[in-house]
């Protein structure tokens, strides 16, 4: 969805319906709007990191065999 | 209530305020001794919450007939000889997020306000069979997503040392109870700092330890992969003490570590001579209040009087914390408030509301490339130790801002509060690694937090080198005055 940095906001309100959101309340819903586009360019920050030498971190496993 | 004979001494040769007051260790040496009994540390504390918490709101649910019972009974098991350990007798409060049974749990919103769980959270579980004395449920930010300790549907927290002043959240109650002497230990949940932030801006001692020390089944989530369980308390001694009670292998979650858990008093020597003390650079080079800048710089000054080899480092990842750590925290907490939002957004404080919205929008790929880049963050962040054994830095770089304000200058530049509270604190949950905040010394009445921060599973390390700091220093005696 990062490409969607700029979404517009015809399409962030259809998306909103789909996710089952209440969008009803317009001024909650600007709120809303400008929320996901500011978490959608840092979002497109982290695709520009250098990231190839990286697998998802396995939080859950991660330490249970750290020997340091 | 009937105080036993058997105990030497009586409330009215120790005053309440002396027992509230007192650290955890120093009632627990007093309890053991039977120089004062568990019903009488009960009842005074019992008082003090009634005679401040109109002030400073730290509780949601009041100890009760239970927790009475409780001190009787660890009163009766001491008497008859058979002492539990260090917390035998003890009041402990738990931020209103970790399950008790058969007492409510609202985490802080008034959707939970009629939930009862029918069961323990583990660190509850290990707090009673320890011998604490569990008394009551403490206010916290709504659902823990929040560093302000603003909670509309149950008051706000208001730090003791200023009542117009933020606690700090989302452990908020955890922070001003222990500071202003209604609790001598209480527990909080930090997941981008909040045991941490309430713990430096209300002037106690608060440890983050690394991901899968401490149990967090029967807690309510915030978001799984960066939430922790921490103690909060007076000084460090305490949060050892607490620790080796509640750290340690929970097959009921998943997270939990099979590593070995030290003994955490006794690593507590007070030796620190040639410990490895680095000092990110990039800590100095974002916004931070010159007070806490001084008191940051004093402290490093003790451990070099210490024989402490301090070293400057470079972090540079460290600028990406936030954006890796926001939309993950943002998507795990839409993934578990997705339901309940359905049925009872407009129950929700709106900022919170939309910040759980916000996270329905991020895609499993924006996820994933998030955890990569968190992967690529905790690889270049652990090479920091093989220069350094320890890092040291403020664990916030504003004293606490007034309730009202919702920015903050520092050094003509203004800053939201919630991203100024945040700064120093995120790297340790996108990490995992353990972090304690220590109080350093006070600007303007209010106090300021140093953070100490290691390897995984080096709490033993960063405990010892705080307790090294708290013998040289007495920031962690000062008393607010509540009334």
């Amino acid at each position: 969805m990062s490409q969607n940095a700029n979404m517009s906001k015809e399409t962030f309100l259809v998306m909103a319906k789909q996710l089952g959101l209440d969008i009803s309340d317009a001024n909650h819903m600007e709120i809303v709007y400008q929320q996901v586009n500011e978490i959608m360019s840092v979002v497109t920050k982290l695709r520009n990191m250098d990231l190839s030498d990286y697998e998802p971190s396995n939080t859950f496993s991660s330490f249970q065999s750290y020997d340091g | 209530m009937n105080h036993p004979i058997h105990f030497l001494r009586s409330r009215a040769m120790m005053g309440n305020s002396d027992l509230c007051y007192k650290t955890a260790h120093g009632l627990s040496k007093l309890i053991r001794a039977k120089e004062v009994s568990p019903v009488e540390v009960f009842q005074a504390y019992l008082d003090r919450i009634n005679d401040t918490d109109a002030t400073l709101n730290s509780f949601i649910s009041y100890p009760g007939e239970e927790a009475l019972q409780s001190a009787q009974l660890a009163e009766r098991e001491i008497l008859a000889g058979h002492y539990r350990g260090p917390l035998h007798g003890i009041p402990v409060g738990l931020k209103d997020i970790f399950y008790v049974k058969d007492v409510k749990n609202t985490a802080g919103s008034k959707i939970f306000d009629g939930f009862v769980p029918s069961y323990d959270s583990t660190v509850a579980a290990l707090l009673r069979a320890g011998g604490a004395v569990l008394m009551g449920k403490l206010n916290l930010h709504q659902f823990a997503f929040g560093p302000t300790g603003l909670n509309e549907d149950y008051g706000n927290m208001h730090n003791p040392w200023d009542i117009e002043r933020l606690a700090g959240g989302s452990s908020g109650g955890s922070g001003s109870a222990v500071a202003s002497g209604q609790l001598p230990l209480a527990l909080g949940t930090d997941t981008g700092g909040s045991v941490r932030i309430p713990a430096s801006l209300c002037g106690i001692t608060g440890l983050k330890p690394t991901y899968g020390r401490i149990s967090r089944y029967g807690v309510v989530p915030l978001a799984w992969s960066f939430d922790h369980v921490g103690p909060m308390t007076r000084n460090v001694w305490d949060s050892a003490m607490m620790l080796d009670v509640i750290a340690g292998r929970d097959v009921k979650d998943p997270s939990s570590s099979l590593k070995p858990v030290d003994h955490y008093v006794k690593s507590l020597t007070g030796e620190v001579k040639g410990l490895r003390l680095g000092v990110p650079k990039e800590y100095f080079e974002l916004p931070l209040d010159p007070a806490i800048e001084k008191a940051i710089k004093d402290a490093i000054g003790v451990f070099n009087g210490l024989g402490v080899e301090i070293k400057e480092v470079s972090w540079p990842i460290y600028q990406h914390s936030a954006n890796i750590s926001t939309p993950m925290i943002y998507a795990e907490a839409a993934e578990y408030h997705r339901d309940l939002l359905r049925k009872y957004a407009d129950k929700y404080d709106p900022s919170i509301r939309w910040r759980v919205e916000t996270g329905l929008f991020i895609s499993g790929s924006d996820y994933l490339n998030a955890s990569r880049a968190r992967a690529k963050y905790t690889t270049e962040s652990l090479a920091l130790f093989d220069e350094v054994d320890l890092l040291i830095g403020p664990t916030i770089p504003v004293i606490a801002p007034r309730i009202k304000e919702d920015q903050v200058t520092i050094k003509q530049q203004l800053m939201g509060v919630i991203p100024a509270l945040t700064q120093y604190t995120r790297a340790f949950n996108l990490t995992g690694f353990p972090a304690l905040t220590v109080p350093c010394g006070f600007s303007e009445g209010m106090p300021i937090g140093m953070q100490l921060a290691g390897r995984p599973f080096d709490e033993a390390r960063i405990l010892n080198a705080g307790y090294a700091y708290q013998q040289l220093t007495d920031w962690h005696r000062r008393r607010p005055c509540v009334h």
